[in-house]
């Protein structure tokens, strides 16, 4: 059974044109956790001057290039506002299980042996009358990709 | 990361993308599956190859016949490489 999909908009302007839409926007803070991050390391061709980017420990580019940025993590992700909305629906009931198409929460998807942790971006969850209980299985969504 | 998927010499296979964000966890095996590497994907009723089951060449030849593909890898598998494309865009918050 296909779940209902709920939309989030992530400015002011697009919150605000959500609720003239009709739907009750449910807003949330954005807040970025020290969980997630991206490693990368810069190596830089010897000859071309070109870069290349490695984030794993077992590519570091070979004879030809020199590391000029050794491994350093980061936060990845850039979000126009601080603040964002999950634009509910007013006929949504309590239980519902919807999918949740741009998460707000910093969730981890999945954790890499490496280090990394990448961000959940949608995710399943339940309307409990007044926020989405999300539902997630780390353990499901931890290591395998499907695509 | 921009979920592409590369073989060894660098050959491209596919962007890994799923716009119903299965889990592999959540695939039901099926005995009605030809291939016995494969999951059958309930949303969108194709097959989903295990990619560790398989070489790259008949993962390269499998995709040539069948563009739409679904794969699922491990990336903890020794056999992945992750790399980035070059588009970092660090965080700045407002």
């Amino acid at each position: 059974m296909s779940l209902r999909t709920i939309k989030t908009a992530r400015t002011a302007k697009d919150i605000n044109e959500g609720a003239k839409a009709g739907f009750r926007p449910l807003v949330k803070e954005v807040k970025p956790s020290p969980e997630i991050r991206t490693k990368v390391c810069v190596m830089q061709h010897k000859e071309t001057g070109l870069i290349q980017l490695s984030g794993d420990y077992r590519f570091t580019g070979g004879e030809d290039y020199e590391v000029v940025i050794p491994f350093t993590f980061y936060y990845p992700h850039s979000f126009p506002s601080p603040f964002a909305a999950y634009l509910v629906p007013k006929d949504i009931e309590i239980g519902e299980r919807v999918l949740l198409e741009d998460l707000i929460e910093d969730i981890v998807g999945w954790k890499w042996n490496q280090g990394d942790a990448k961000r959940l971006k949608s995710a399943e969850a339940i309307w409990n009358g007044e926020d989405f209980d999300i539902q997630y299985d780390e353990k499901q969504h931890r290591r395998f990709v499907v695509g | 990361m921009t979920n592409e998927l590369f073989t060894d010499d660098e050959r491209f296979i596919k962007k890994m993308n799923c716009p119903y964000m299965v889990s592999w966890m959540s695939l039901a095996t099926s005995d009605d599956m030809v291939d016995s590497r494969s999951r059958l994907c309930q949303q969108c009723q194709r097959p989903v190859l295990d990619a560790t089951q398989v070489s790259e060449q008949e993962i390269l030849a499998m995709q040539q016949n069948n563009p739409s593909l679904c794969l699922k890898i491990d990336i903890d598998s020794d056999d992945i490489l992750l790399v980035t494309d070059g588009q970092i865009q660090p965080y700045e918050p407002t």
